[in-house]
């Protein structure tokens, strides 16, 4: 593998020529030009900064389940979690020019979408509900659906105590317990000191744990 | 299947238990639509503009940007707050009617009494002052990355509480069938825009939930807090005179006709442990009472490790000791305490930290004194140590503010058979022996001269060597209690 190839992956954490492979055939060119680019030193970030919207393609596919699984993880409901995902990168898109540190892209990314949560959740008295098709389950939620009933039971419980919590109290657990981030990479994702980070986690875990105890007992 | 009939019972939530159940709640991948609507509606944004779409910067509306609606209908407001300086010039006074007079034994004061007074170099230092308004929650900004900075810095994710003389309906929301837009009005009258701080979080605050009516909605209030704080030492060459004119509050006294009490804080270590303090509020209250006055009323209390204090305090407040201990920081108004009898300022407000294992006083600082004396010293030294080594008078004692520069010309002597076995004596010869205590840790060896070790075995003072401040004297015995450095 060249430098470059390295450079791309430190850079972007993603494979490369992910966007040529993932791109339409009339797209292909772009993607294998951005590629290109991305082999001349410039990773995908810069060059979706500088709106190149095949690497922001590769962006947005490389990164839209987890994205989507935040938001899962904050609002507790399909609809919300895809309204927020795709706002966070129409937003991401927007914003990008004003992103200064590029390592940081992914931290940032994770912001952003804990900010569209909290427009989801504003809005979402006023906006219309939309359905999750059945077919669309894959297998990964049959994983999910073959976990057991405790499990299930225990992620029904969480769906219904989050809704008890504030948004930020939300973003902060599900940040630290989905993906099991340490408090300080939280705090930076959050954008927030470290110690502030400690005393929210602290208070939201405690909210969590009272209203799960209540939902426990209906 | 009901699955809350299913639901375990009397399992913990521990971190185990939730992560599983985090896991199976966002164990599913995204639509498989949903990639392609997303860069339909980027497409779409792009088309309409990348850089200027909806962004406007006029001069007395904070930024806004409404983002157009996504392909299932989604509306959302994107909101910069940025550019509104720290204070605005003071101008007319408003009627106080309803507000109290006085909180925490403070006169209340207007925000242009408070700016005016500010700008005067009063209160001394970093002293407590009250000072009501119109306390209006603002919505949340959408931020870009940003990395760590000086607590006292501005910032675009830094909570600021705005406190404006007069009330004004600042945040005005515009909804139409499709789009949202929020957009904030620059205060007319004199505001203060406060500082919130980790370690004084203020969780009472109103606000912050768009889902609910009159979020936005001004309340009348009384915060108190301080200028100068001593974290504005911290921040950049290009900020640090705004840090130090910054307003930081310390509590939200009353608010919308209810006096609330003093504003608690505990949060983590710095290892993400969470703080268990052994004593309770009330406890701290009345382990800290006999050294207060009468009149003392306790501002705030913060939870905090020995190791971490200086993020509250400030980093010229030394610290010996453990680490880990537990400690908490309270911010007090009203006079001087009583005990330690130390050369107390003029100031009429400061803090006391006591330590939550042992509900001792620890240190003390502000009421317009510039250090901390001990609270407790041995009289005279311990038999000596193993390896020939000697203890010396010490005290875990926290020194806060500039230790050195009390005013010592003298140089350092000691005796093996001495009962104190370390003091100073005047430089000139004229004044005889002045006692000193040491901080915590530090020993004494004769090789045959004395020699002072700190706490990691260093020699940092010889026989005859120039000590040149103090951190403070008792009143009553005239000792010295000395922190490093010594010249």
């Amino acid at each position: 593998m060249s430098r470059s190839n390295v450079n791309l992956r430190r850079s972007s954490g993603i494979e490369l020529g992910e966007g040529a492979n993932s791109a339409l055939p009339g797209e292909r060119i772009a993607g294998r030009e951005m590629v290109n680019q991305a082999l001349a030193g410039r990773s995908l970030v810069d060059l979706a900064r500088s709106g190149d919207a095949a690497a922001f393609e590769s962006l947005v596919r490389s990164r839209m389940d987890a994205m989507y699984r935040l938001g899962l993880a904050i609002l507790g409901d399909e609809a919300d979690a895809a309204d927020a995902a795709q706002e966070t990168f129409v937003a991401a898109w927007r914003e990008l020019p004003r992103l200064r540190d590029l390592d940081r892209f992914d931290a940032w990314l994770q912001r952003v979408a804990v900010n569209s949560c909290r427009m989801v959740l504003r809005a979402r008295g006023r906006r219309r509900i939309r359905e999750i098709p059945m077919a669309e389950l894959d297998s990964a939620q049959e994983r999910v659906l073959g976990m057991g009933a405790s499990g299930r039971a225990d992620a029904e419980l969480l769906r219904a105590a989050i809704r008890h919590l504030s948004l930020d109290q939300r973003a902060i657990l599900a940040l630290h317990h989905l993906d099991g981030r340490p408090v300080a990479e939280v705090a930076e994702i959050l954008g927030i000191p470290v110690g502030t980070a400690k005393s929210r986690l602290f208070k939201a875990r405690t909210e969590l744990e009272k209203a799960l105890r209540e939902e426990e007992r209906r | 299947m009901n699955e809350r009939s299913k639901r375990p019972t009397g399992r913990p939530w521990d971190d185990e238990r939730l992560a599983e159940a985090y896991s199976v709640l966002a164990a599913r991948p995204a639509p498989a639509d949903l990639t392609d609507a997303t860069l339909a509606a980027t497409e779409k944004a792009h088309r309409s503009g990348r850089g200027g779409r909806g962004f406007a910067w006029p001069t007395l509306r904070w930024p806004r940007a409404a983002l157009a609606g996504s392909a299932i209908g989604l509306v959302a407001v994107a909101i910069l707050v940025a550019g509104l300086a720290l204070r605005s010039t003071p101008a007319s006074s408003p009627a106080i009617g309803g507000l109290p007079k006085t909180v925490d034994g403070l006169t209340v004061e207007t925000v242009s009494q408070a700016l005016a007074a500010e700008a005067s170099g009063s209160p001394q230092g970093d002293g407590l002052i009250a000072v009501e308004g119109w306390l209006n929650p603002m919505p949340l900004p959408g931020c870009p990355y940003e990395s760590p900075h000086p607590a006292l810095e501005d910032s675009c994710t830094s909570r600021k509480l705005l406190l404006t003389e007069t009330r004004q309906e600042l945040v005005i929301i515009e909804t139409t069938s499709d789009s949202t837009t929020i957009s904030a009005n620059a205060p007319a009258a004199p505001y203060l825009y406060a500082r919130e701080l980790a370690g004084v979080s203020i969780d009472s605050l109103p606000g912050g939930d768009d889902t609910k009516p009159n979020t936005y909605r001004p309340l009348q209030a009384v915060l108190v807090g301080h200028f100068h704080d001593a974290r504005a030492a911290e921040c950049g060459a290009d900020q640090r005179a705004s840090c130090d004119s910054a307003f930081v509050a310390d509590q939200l006294a009353w608010l919308d006709g209810r006096s609330l009490g003093p504003n608690v804080w505990i949060g983590g270590d710095s290892t993400g442990a969470v703080l268990k303090p052994r004593l309770t509020t009330d406890g701290v209250v009345a382990a800290l009472r006999p050294s207060l006055d009468p009149a003392d009323a306790v501002v705030s209390m913060a939870v905090v490790t020995l190791g971490d204090i200086t993020t509250l305090t400030g980093k010229g407040l030394q610290a010996s000791g453990n680490g880990a201990d537990l400690l908490w920081y309270v911010r007090v108004a009203g006079p001087s305490p009583r005990f330690p009898p130390m050369a107390w300022g003029a100031g009429d407000s400061g803090w006391m930290v006591l330590d939550d294992a042992s509900g001792r006083l620890r240190g003390a600082g502000g009421w317009g004194f510039v250090s901390v004396a001990t609270g407790s010293f041995p009289p005279s030294p311990r038999p000596s140590l193993s390896g020939g080594l000697f203890a010396l008078p010490t005290t875990d004692w926290l020194a806060g503010g500039a230790c050195a520069g009390v005013g010592l010309e003298a140089v350092l002597h000691g005796s093996p058979n001495d009962p104190r076995v370390a003091w100073l004596e005047d430089k000139l010869g004229g004044q005889s022996r002045t006692e000193v205590t040491w901080p915590a840790g530090y020993r004494a060896r004769f090789s045959p001269n004395i020699e002072v070790l700190d706490e990691n075995g260093n020699v940092v003072l010889r026989e005859g060597d120039a000590v040149g401040g103090a951190c403070g004297f008792d009143l009553d015995t005239g000792m010295a209690y000395l922190e490093p450095p010594f010249k």
